[in-house]
Order: C-alpha cells, then structure tokens, then sequence
C-alpha cells in the first residue's frame, strides 16, 4: 500500500552512465542528501508541459522518463535531451 | 505457402505497466483507476487483483469491497504509449506488416519470414523474451499463431497469462471442442443466441454447421462465422486507415452551473479534437455533443454542417450552439463531444469566411509543439486547471508502428 505520493518537480543532481547509446542513472542528490539508485525500472518518453516562463526550445519534444528505485522507495527522473537538465518528478514510499 | 499470422497480447496491460514501474507493487492487488475517485472506473487491475474479482470496468468503491487491501494508481497513459511504442518497434525487427489492434494488441504478419507455425511459435518467444530484457521482466504477454488473423487472435485471447497456442488444421477441432461461443471474438449474446435457437452452442458445432444454412439465417455475417472457425481467412491485417470519427468525452471531477467553469471545460475538448483533426490534415463536415445533466438526463445530438470545420474555434461554435441554452436544465456531469465526416482538408475558399482562421489554428498549433501543450489557448480556456479533463487514454489505435520511436 502506498505510504506517500509526492510530486516535488524539482532539479537535482544525477550521476550517469553512459555506455554507448544507452543511458543508466545510478544516483542522484536531492535536498543535499544522495540517493542510489538499484534498479531502473522502466524507461518511457513523456512530452513537456508548458513551464511559465519557459525559454525558447523548452517544450518541444518529449522528455525522458526513469522510473528508479532503491531499497525504500521509487523515483521518476526526466531528463531533457534540449536543457540537459534532471527533474525529480516523483517520490513514492511504501 | 504457409500463412503464419502471430497475435500479441499484453497481459492486465496498464497494471502491468505499473507494477514494472514501481517494483514494491509486484505481486499485490493493483486497479489502475481513470480518476482517484471512489466511483472511478478500474481501467485495469493486477491478475493477484483478479484473482478477487476485480475485473476492468468496476468501481474503485466496489474493487475496494472485494479486495481491501487493493493500491489504486490514476491511469498515466504517456507511460502506456511509450511503452508500447517500444514494444511496437521490437515486432518491427521482425516483420514489416504489422496491425496494431489496440494500446496492448498486435498482429504480425510471418508469412515468407518463417517456414511454419512452429517456427514462428520461436519467433514468437524470443519476442517475449526480448520484451522481458529490453524493457521490462514483469510485462508479459499471450500469443496465438494461425494461418488466419482470427484464429491467431483467438488463439492469443485463449492462450493463458504469459501462454502461447498454435491453432493448425490437425488441432484446431479439438481446441474448439465444447468452447462457448461467446469465447470467441465477435460472437456476443445476441448472435450467441440466435445461434442457440439454430442447435448451436459450441464451437466445435459452429464449425461443423452448414455455411450456407448459416448464411440462410445470417446473410453474409453467416459466411463469416463459419470461415473464422474453419481457418478460411477472410481479410488479412487490417491497414491504416483515416479515422471516421474523433472525439473526446470527461466526467466531471466537480459539480458545478458557472456557465465560464463549462465553457472551459468544453473548449479544452474542442481543443484536444481539433489537434487531432489538424495534425491529421483532416477537416469535419459533421459534429456531435452530449451532455449529461443532473437530473436532467441527457442532451445533444449531431447534425451535418456545410462549411467544413478545422479550427478550435469552428468546432467550439458548433457545440456550444448544440449545448450551451441547455445548460440551464441542469448540473452538467458528463461530456462527449466530437467530429465525424472527415476528409483531406480540401482548400475550397469560402465566399463568407476568410482563410486566416485556419492559418492562424495552425500557427497556434506550431507554438503549442515547440512550447508545450496550451502555452497558446483561446480566451475561453484561460485559467482553467490542468485537474479538469486530462489527458485520457483510449483503448484502440492509440499507438502507430510509424510513430517517431526516437529509442
């Protein structure tokens, strides 16, 4: 049963792999504190929402989605492959 | 030459989805819900739910009766796409002519690829195998091969969870022996009883009765019935083809009479229809509404319009005129609305209207690509929260094997 459901859509720190053209986050720092990340669950293209204020060459396209998860809870990251920036879209606790 | 038609069907699709998602929901009961409400509709539940009774269609409410200890998760369908985008582009490896039937179904064509059904029987696993490694080891799905498209459907909708069954001419008779016919596709109560009131109740009967009795009773649809369960193919896959309808509905989320709260509301489905109308280079000589007022009942209808509808806005006009006085009847609940007479948008001037409507549309539609979805929207829809009518998801032709994958 889920515990909590947060969507804090914030910026935050991922430590990547890159082996060829396959992308594998392994970390990332959220609120100052690091995460590790076990598996990668599943990986799935979402199109950006407009965001207020949004620069040109932001919303076009799609984002890509990770859904993470380490020992506690799961995690989806998007990544834009235009700003190169990591958003925490999700926090899931059981 | 030896057909090989393979149909893939996604097992409890959208639950499955999830739970690959988020690996703590594995082997609990799980209902994907259309809306967190307690009278939300279960658009797919987990088979460890099934195994309660919670079956596609039920209320949240009543899931939660059966199994108390059931997770509800709101449908997220960019998730289902993309993910079955990905499985889409994996059977492209293997065939070019593919169907895709709905957002968890699929045909593909095997003909000339591989010698026999048996050989495409292990075409067919490693395709399983390969969906379990490239994009995730919880989704499963039932296959069924034959020489027919039928039959590789019934085959896959019969098949168990994760199953895989090969209907050829040696055991096709005895697979259908004592089956109902309602287990096969297309054949629903009413035909099933006219059936029975002919001496048919199996299968297995309907394949050993006369076509041309059949067809005595039937006309043509006789015809059909006989040859689906006697291996005859009748059409082969399906090609795309331009839609004869596009149309978006909303149950409401609040209950409310403000005539600007509903105009919104109607104009993001206007909106969400015409860009689809536009994307696909379509325009609409017909238009339909409904709305569902408490306690009211029902309002709308459809009607032919004689300058073709392409923009938002021209659509808005229309469903508003069908709608908007009848509001006052009652608390609206419910609304469908949608185009239908489509063709190529033909590029016929109008005497009274001028073209700068539909370039304007399709700038608007430019900006709204580049910067996302509504960053440009009619006056009517400002301010409108994202909460009221989001993105839903349909259960055919939502996915193209020609969609840009980008994976």
């Amino acid at each position: 049963m889920l515990v909590f459901h947060e969507q804090p859509h914030e910026k935050v720190r991922v430590f990547v792999d890159f082996n060829g053209p396959k992308v594998t986050p392994k970390a990332f720092e959220w609120a100052g504190k690091r995460y590790d990340i076990h598996s990668v669950n599943l990986v799935y293209q979402r199109r950006r929402a407009h965001a207020p204020g949004a620069g040109a060459g932001q919303g076009k396209g799609y984002d890509w989605c990770f859904a993470v998860s380490d020992a506690a809870n799961t995690y989806v990251l998007s990544y834009s492959p235009e700003t190169l920036e990591w958003i925490l879209e999700e926090v899931q606790g059981q | 030459m030896q057909r090989v038609i393979l149909h893939l069907d996604m097992n409890s699709y959208f639950a499955s989805v999830e739970q690959q998602a988020n690996p703590f929901l594995r082997g609990k009961p799980l209902a994907v819900l259309a809306t967190m409400t307690s009278q939300g509709c279960a658009l797919a539940s987990s088979k460890e739910a099934k195994a309660f009774g919670v079956k596609t269609g039920i209320r949240a409410d009543e899931a939660r009766q059966l199994c108390p200890d059931i997770t509800f998760v709101e449908v997220d369908p960019p998730k289902y796409r993309s993910t079955t985008k990905r499985i889409f582009s994996i059977l492209t490896q293997y065939s070019e002519t593919i169907e895709p039937y709905s957002i968890d179904e699929a045909f593909l064509d095997l003909t000339g690829l591989v010698p026999s059904l048996e050989a495409g029987a292990q075409l067919g696993y490693e395709i399983k195998q390969r969906i379990k490694d490239e994009i995730g080891e919880w989704l499963t799905c039932s296959m069924g091969l034959a020489s027919t498209r039928w039959l590789a459907k019934f085959g896959g909708d019969t098949a168990s969870k994760g199953g895989l069954v090969i209907l050829h001419r040696e055991n096709i008779v005895a697979y259908l022996k004592g089956r109902d016919l309602q287990e096969a596709w297309g054949i629903a109560g009413a035909t099933a009883a006219h059936l029975n009131r002919l001496g048919i109740t199996t299968l297995d009967e309907l394949q050993a009765a006369s076509p041309v009795n059949l067809m005595a009773s039937f006309g043509i649809r006789g015809y059909e019935l006989w040859a689906n369960v006697n291996a005859v193919e009748l059409g082969g896959l399906a090609q795309p083809r331009q839609p004869k309808s596009i149309g978006h509905s909303h149950v409401l989320r609040v209950r409310t009479r403000d005539p600007r709260f509903h105009k919104a509301l109607v104009m993001r489905l206007c909106e969400r229809a015409g860009r689809r109308l536009r994307d696909l280079g379509l325009e609409a000589q017909g238009v339909y509404a409904h709305v569902s007022l408490v306690p009211a009942g029902g309002l709308g209808g459809s009607k032919k319009v004689y300058y073709p509808i392409h923009t938002t806005r021209q659509l808005f006009q229309q469903v508003w005129a069908m709608l908007g006085n009848g509001l006052r009847q009652g608390t609206p609940s419910f609304y469908a609305l949608g185009v239908f007479r489509l063709r190529p948008v033909s590029g016929q001037l109008s005497l009274l209207e001028k073209r700068k409507p539909a370039a304007l549309a399709r700038a608007i539609d430019r900006i709204n690509n580049r910067y996302g979805e509504e960053t440009i929207v009619e006056g009517e829809l400002m301010r409108l929260d994202d909460y009221h009518a989001p993105e839903r998801i349909g259960f055919r032709k939502t996915v193209d094997v020609d969609d840009e994958l980008g994976i």
